[in-house]
């Protein structure tokens, strides 16, 4: 059996991602308030819990670096050292570099990502005084758990009794041991542990069973302690020093045991298990046994959209027998229906639920920006974030990051004033950004706000008519719509630099047409002196949905699942007459045959065979619609079609595809209609 | 031009050839200038309309301009642009055989009565520029794009 290495590699990623994010956000307190211990003590935590990870998977190089990083945290905590800019300054560069090699390691590009800069200037911070990293004796080969098969030779672990029932026999100068490992209180990666020491056990004698078993620990279905038996003819006290080599291993107990009393092992274990013995119950004594609920798990996005797929095929299904009901008539078919209908109806509803995140994903990475970024341009901030766990569609989280880091980096930048000029302004020399989220009823609303100097409307104005954007015969008054309007024309910036007006327009327009692509609107106020606020008003959720696409007259079009209940192909000698109106046969009933490319004015494409065609349902009417080919199903998101084209009937909106072409989405009830 | 700028009388044109004529609008309305490229076919829309784009993500309709003001066009080859414009609410992109320059010119170059220009209908000009020789068409945007001129036009 070969452990799934590759989930623990993600798992490992995923896990040092989100401690590099809480360091890089505890980093940022502690640099407002370099006495706190208790942000000292989570910086710590997460510090140490990282160098434990990193181990156990054998990233020596990263756990040197954050070895490097405890002693002088560690200098920290005690007093010996003080947070000073430059310590702050050295331990971002150093949770820089652990950010790159994490990445590094998720490429799996095998990159060299040099550390020991770094490395030397930490040991100079610490003086030195400490113990330098060493890699642990064996550590090397932790390297290869990766490839590694589980231990245990051929005999398939999981399947050990804690007995020697089992065909293992000791072989001369061998012995039974049982060991209880106990793990640490935030042993984090439980299993990978388990693998290092089975790995370990291994090569100091053949391990003949465990408790709970393999595959529970493997799951990491237990506490923190676990049962292991092994014959060998390695010394207690070797196994045990052995085992506390491996990080986060916190206790090695032996226990009695040996060949004669092996027999009734079991059936005493069994029984301790009964009485509550769960493996780790000695924790319980420490604390309450309080048991571990899990709030959340981790859902591959893949899994969520297939879900949405399935669910959008479901609802076709249910259209269909809908139809099947109606056809037949049966009364409780119908009834049975309409409840289904109600049901996926809710199932849709809280898929698309799960696809909201709270903004603070994209948020949590925004305080260690702006702190970089004023300290770069000599500017004092103070930066704050309201509304964090407000959520919005994945989606519309991950389009929004870039334009977000536009509107705070112009808000560093040309924002706030420097503190000079604040002061002469009478004006703190701190000044603030406030990044906020807000839910307002149907939309959310994320403000970026400075309390800077404000845009100065005169310079705008004086821009706009030099590039000849406003004619200088017009009013000289600008609305804030109308100096948006400016600020947002592409171009409008770099013309700004050239008249020494602050570049406010830096990417202004890419931010309103990322804003205006998701449905939303880019608002701006701003007040001469006091300061500036952008507000990106955004749609909760996109208009997401299933459809199908086809293709007619050389065009790609989109048809919703929703009106779709089935596809069929039909050959061109089954097309009958009805009051000179096309029909086709299907299942007994004789459906209206229409054809997309003459709906739609376009030319025919005569002469065919066969071809497909698309049933759609549309209370009170059932129509079949020939198209040229089917393309397949998809997900897609609507975007309605501006003004200009609006008033044209047939379609709902229109989508980008995946090539970057455009599809128009039908509108089949106006269509047909 | 330099001096003239000062006097708040300047105004900048797009100049752009269509056919055998040469056109222009205010800068103020054009938001940019790009290539051709690939245009879905908008069914069902007035004849003049030749499609939708995807522009960064934003869907706009694309219109031959030729078409639009009732004029032979040039062929379509590598001059071929689309200028994007903005006037009043709609954002639309004209196709035109080729963006020439940026012309600073006086105000008061630009002359109202537009019976000179007898190719295009006088609805859709504001006014013609004579300018070193040349006789560029001012078009009027707000009327070319508006819907009430397209409802005439026989949109369904």
């Amino acid at each position: 059996m070969d452990m799934d290495v590759s989930q623990y590699k993600e798992l490992f990623i995923n896990e040092a991602q989100e401690h590099l994010e809480a360091l890089n956000q505890a980093m940022v307190e502690l640099e407002k308030d370099p006495g706190n211990p208790d942000v000292l003590t989570e910086i710590f935590r997460s510090a140490h819990t990282l160098k434990g990870m990193s181990a156990t998977m054998g990233f020596d190089q990263l756990t040197e670096l954050t070895h490097e990083m405890e002693n002088v945290l560690d200098g920290l905590r005690s007093g010996d050292m003080e947070a000073s800019t430059e310590i702050v300054d050295l331990l971002f560069s150093c949770l820089d570099l652990l950010g790159s090699m994490v990445a590094a390691i998720a490429e799996e590009s095998g990159r060299f990502v040099d550390s020991k800069p770094v490395i030397d200037a930490l040991r100079e911070a610490y003086g030195g005084g400490k113990s330098a990293y060493e890699p642990r004796a064996r550590s090397g080969e932790a390297v290869e758990l990766p490839k590694a098969p589980l231990p245990g030779g051929e005999k398939p672990a999981e399947a050990a009794p804690l007995s020697a029932e089992s065909a293992e026999r000791p072989s001369e100068g061998e012995r039974e041991v049982r060991l209880r490992v106990t793990l640490d209180r935030d042993c984090a990666l439980k299993s990978v542990r388990v693998f290092m020491i089975f790995k370990k056990l291994s090569r100091l004698g053949r391990i003949t069973g465990s408790q709970p078993s393999m595959e529970d620990l493997e799951d990491e279905k237990f506490e923190r302690s676990f049962e292991v038996s092994l014959l060998t003819a390695a010394s207690e006290e070797s196994l045990r020093r052995e085992l506390m080599t491996i990080a986060e291993v916190s206790d090695v107990e032996l226990l009695p045991s040996g060949m004669e009393v092996a027999a009734e092992a079991p059936e005493e274990k069994r029984h301790e298990a009964a009485e509550g013995g769960v493996p780790g119950a000695d924790v319980g004594l420490e604390r309450p046994a309080a048991p571990l609920r899990t709030q959340s798990v981790r859902v591959n996005i893949a899994r969520l959209d297939n879900l949405m797929n399935l669910i959008g095929e479901l609802v076709i299904n249910r259209t269909r027998l809908q139809e099947i009901a109606s056809s037949y008539n049966i009364p409780e078919l119908k009834e049975v229906l309409a409840q289904t209908a109600r049901l996926t109806a809710e199932l849709q509803d809280e898929v698309m639920k799960t696809r909201m995140v709270p903004v603070d994903h994209i948020f949590n990475r925004f305080p260690r920006m702006v702190r970089d970024l004023a300290k770069s341009r000599g500017k004092e901030i103070d930066f704050t974030m309201e509304g964090r766990d407000i959520e919005l569609d994945r989606t519309i989280l991950d389009e929004i990051s870039d334009p977000l880091m536009h509107l705070l980096r112009n808000a560093v930048d040309h924002g706030v004033d420097s503190p000079e000029e604040r002061e002469a302004r009478g004006k703190p020399r701190r000044g603030s950004i406030r990044l906020a989220a807000r839910r307002d009823r149907n939309y959310v609303s994320i403000e970026v706000s400075d309390d800077g100097q404000g845009i100065d409307e005169r310079k705008v104005y004086e821009a706009a008519v030099r590039l000849g954007l406003v004619s200088p015969e017009e009013k000289k008054g600008l609305s804030e719509e109308d100096m948006l309007r400016l600020l947002t024309t592409p171009g409008f910036s770099t013309a700004q630099e050239v008249s020494g007006v602050s570049g406010r327009g830096v990417g202004l327009d890419v931010v309103r047409s990322k804003v205006e692509s998701l449905g939303g609107i880019l608002v701006m106020q701003t007040r001469k002196g006091e300061g500036t606020t952008f507000a990106m008003k955004l749609p909760l959720t996109l208009a997401i949905i299933q459809a199908l696409l086809v293709k007619a007259g050389g065009e790609t079009y989109a048809i919703p699942l929703g009106t779709v209940s089935e596809t069929a192909v039909v050959s061109s000698h089954e097309i009958r007459y009805v009051s000179n109106q096309e029909v086709i046969f299907l299942r007994d009933e004789t459906l209206p045959l229409l054809r997309l490319t003459r709906c739609l004015g376009l030319p025919d494409e005569d002469g065919r065979g066969t071809f497909p065609v698309v049933v759609v349902e549309v209370t009170p009417r059932t129509v079949a619609i020939a198209v040229d080919e089917l393309l397949g199903q998809q997900e897609i998101v609507i975007t309605s079609l501006d003004k200009f084209l609006k008033g044209i009937k047939g379609f709902g909106g229109a989508t980008i595809l995946g090539t970057g072409q455009v599809a128009l989405i039908l509108d089949i009830p106006s269509l047909i209609s | 031009m330099a001096e003239e700028a000062k006097s708040a009388e300047e105004i900048q044109l797009v100049v752009f050839g269509l056919g055998r004529e040469e056109f222009a609008v205010e800068v103020s309305q054009v938001r940019e200038i790009i290539r051709m490229e690939e245009i879905t076919r908008m069914p069902k829309s007035p004849h003049f309309v030749e499609g939708i784009i995807n522009l960064r993500g934003q869907i706009i309709a694309v219109i031959d301009l030729a078409k639009r003001l009732n004029i032979p066009s040039g062929e379509r080859g590598p001059e071929t642009r689309i200028i994007v414009v903005e006037a009043g609410e709609v954002k639309v992109g004209m196709i035109v055989d080729s963006v020439s320059e940026v012309l600073r010119i006086s105000s008061e170059a630009i002359e109202p009565n537009p019976s000179l220009a007898a190719d295009v209908s006088a609805a859709f000009l504001q006014g013609v520029v004579k300018h070193d020789n040349r006789l560029i068409i001012l078009l009027d945007l707000t009327k070319i794009l508006s819907l009430e001129e397209m409802a005439g036009m026989g949109f369904q």
